[in-house]
């Protein structure tokens, strides 16, 4: 009984946030018809892959009760790692390239994790040194910026639609994968359940016999891997890559995402459909602002309102649904 | 007893507070090391200025960091208070009234975030986030790309004058606030407030403190310095733009935390912030005569955070386990 009441209140909560997408959508496109167009569209999808695979690991990150605010410095450092070597040789094989940013995104995932469950620290302290530790690391490395003309013509054509068999472009196909294969991961599997077990108390959890540490470890691993996938999705849609400019920012973008989609702060509760509404609003905000001519500067004040809005939405319905289940 | 003794000597010296003392004389051997022009008292000091404008941030979240609250938003604070200013200066305000004016909107923007905190009940990390983002906004949309100068003449050129002639007047006002507040914290009923929230919230609002007020104070607190430390960034700078402040939040709270002011709240002090003021202060300065570059230096910034902390939690477990 309970779970049924929670899980209705759940999909009323993801259903809000699809509502809001909608009513936005239509909005604009009243003002603006050029929203309601092909283009446009396409423009909202290409804006959604990188944000959405680095949502999504910092979900699982928010779930365990852990932030990773070094998301966007991972993002920059795998993609400049790949980036050094297609400066190297330009035909490197572009799934090998993809295996070496995700693997080394988890190895620095795997660095994160290693302090924050080793030394019992704070997650959002640890990656905030992190976030600058690798960040500037990329500029030890050289940091030099990777020109337009040192990335391969394949990994370009991954974002663009008319390359594509189906008229998606493959980035937004790698987006939806991952997100199926998150879910799937989060609602199925053993391990997924114990993340949920994990964020929402620690104790229990422990008690129950859920190795605690290595499923924190495996949430770091997993939002390491997931940013350094969103570095080459990010280097595919862009085109180049400024070490010091990329995937800046996108740490906040990411929480609020995920927030914005119903994921709790204090752990244990969260689904990627949430975080997949969460990531369409700001998509379609992202470029509706852009789309009706309003001054670009709004978008991160808006961004800034919504987040607060939407904790605060969630924080009233949390109440309700804990006066309906009496407590 | 003469162990116990001895090992309650040992505790009241490991702690964590102290491991600033040892990094600052780390930092300073570094610095004379890396470069032989580093031990110049007139460089130094005129170094600090660059960096004064955080450190006086610092203090009031040393506080707040002890009550067991955190803000995110300094940095857009200090960005939305020096734009504010700057586009009242441009609609041709008196520069008295500028300089009330952005006073009057630190403190409000930092009441809007105390009032969040304590209104909603929800974690502070995640409301601050929030004006993060829309404080920078407001501050984007109000002055856009341009930046605004033309301020008068008496108002500029704050860091090259000097106290006693010696001291910059933005360190020497740190100094001053610095020492302040620590007295506040440690011998008033308000600092042992703020120590009692940030060690038991339960135990102090048992215990008839108001806790709710106490942490409006604190947010406010901090908004009135940041309308501070913007000041002095537009004297230095002569300009304001929106990217006054950015990066700021990880400076102020790299700053607190190196200090081994406590994280989860109850353990802390403005002095040994203001050591760890010094310490990044030299480190930054050590570096930037050996030319190496921002990004490398805050590579390092980031390191020394990560093994600050590490350290100063394996010292209080050992306290723990051995009083």
């Amino acid at each position: 009984m309970q779970t049924k009441v929670q899980s209705k209140l759940g999909i009323m909560r993801e259903l809000s946030v699809l509502a809001m997408v909608v009513i936005i959508y239509f909005i604009v496109c009243l003002i603006q018809p050029r929203f309601f167009s092909y283009n446009a569209f396409i423009n909202i999808l290409l804006y959604l892959p990188f944000l959405l695979i680095i949502s999504l690991g910092e979900m699982i990150q928010v779930i365990n009760k852990n932030i990773d605010i070094s998301v966007g410095a991972i993002l920059a450092f795998s993609a400049y790692i790949v980036g050094l070597i297609y400066k190297q040789d330009k035909t490197f094989p572009l799934i090998l390239a993809f295996l070496i940013a995700i693997s080394f995104g988890a190895i620095l995932g795997l660095f994160n994790g290693l302090i924050v469950t080793r030394f019992k620290l704070p997650s959002v302290i640890v990656t905030l040194g992190t976030m600058n530790l690798f960040r500037g690391m990329i500029f030890i490395l050289g940091g030099k910026q990777i020109d337009n003309s040192l990335i391969p013509k394949s990994l370009i054509r991954l974002s663009q639609p008319k390359a594509s068999i189906i008229g998606i472009p493959y980035t937004v196909l790698i987006a939806i994968a991952v997100t199926v294969m998150v879910a799937v991961f989060l609602k199925r599997t053993r391990i997924g359940r114990e993340i949920y077990a994990t964020g929402s108390n620690v104790e229990a959890a422990k008690l129950r016999g859920i190795n605690v540490n290595g499923i924190k470890l495996l949430g770091f691993i997993i939002a390491g891997g997931l940013s350094g996938l969103a570095g080459m999705i990010f280097m595919s849609r862009i085109g180049y890559l400024d070490p010091g400019a990329a995937g800046r920012g996108l740490e906040f973008t990411a929480v609020a995402a995920v927030v914005i989609g119903g994921t709790s702060m204090n752990g244990g509760v969260g689904t990627t459909l949430g975080t997949v509404f969460g990531c369409l609003l700001l998509g379609v905000i992202n470029n509706a602002i852009s789309i009706t001519g309003i001054s670009p500067f709004w978008q991160e004040a808006f961004y800034g309102l919504i987040i607060i809005v939407a904790v605060i939405l969630d924080k009233f319905i949390g109440n309700r649904f804990s006066k309906i289940r009496g407590v | 007893m003469m162990e116990r003794r001895k090992t309650l000597k040992l505790n009241k010296f490991l702690k964590p507070e102290l491991n600033i003392f040892l990094f600052l004389i780390l930092s300073l051997v570094a610095g004379t090391l890396m470069s032989s022009n580093f031990l110049d008292f007139e460089y130094l000091m005129n170094s600090t200025t660059l960096y004064a404008e955080f450190g006086i941030i610092a203090l009031p979240f040393t506080y707040l960091l002890i009550s067991g609250e955190i803000d995110v938003s300094v940095a857009s604070m200090m960005t939305l208070v020096a734009c504010t200013m700057g586009k009242v200066f441009q609609l041709g305000v008196d520069f008295v009234w500028v300089l009330i004016i952005g006073v009057l909107t630190g403190v409000l923007i930092g009441l809007i975030n105390g009032l969040l905190v304590t209104l909603t009940k929800l974690p502070s990390l995640i409301i601050t986030l929030g004006t993060l983002s829309l404080y920078k906004g407001l501050a984007q949309v109000m002055v856009g790309d341009g930046g605004i100068s033309g301020f008068p003449e008496w108002f500029l050129g704050v860091n090259n004058k000097l106290v006693f002639g010696l001291i910059p007047v933005p360190f020497f006002l740190l100094l001053v606030l610095g020492i302040i507040m620590e007295i506040i914290l440690k011998k008033t009923f308000f600092g042992r407030k703020i120590f009692a929230i940030g060690t038991n919230i339960n135990v102090a609002r048992y215990s008839a403190v108001k806790v709710d007020r106490i942490k409006v104070i604190l947010f406010s607190l901090i908004g009135l310095f940041c309308a501070i430390a913007a000041m002095f960034s537009m004297s230095r700078l002569g300009i304001v733009k929106y990217t006054i402040g950015t990066g700021g939040e990880l400076d102020v709270i790299t700053m607190v935390l190196l200090g081994g002011t406590a994280f989860a709240g109850g353990r802390g002090s403005v002095f040994s912030t203001m050591l760890a003021f010094l310490v990044i202060v030299f480190i930054r300065t050590g570096m930037l005569l050996a030319i190496i570059s921002g990004y490398t230096q805050t590579a390092v910034i980031g390191a020394l955070l990560i093994f600050v902390i590490i350290i100063s939690n394996q010292l209080e477990k050992y306290t723990k386990d051995h009083s």
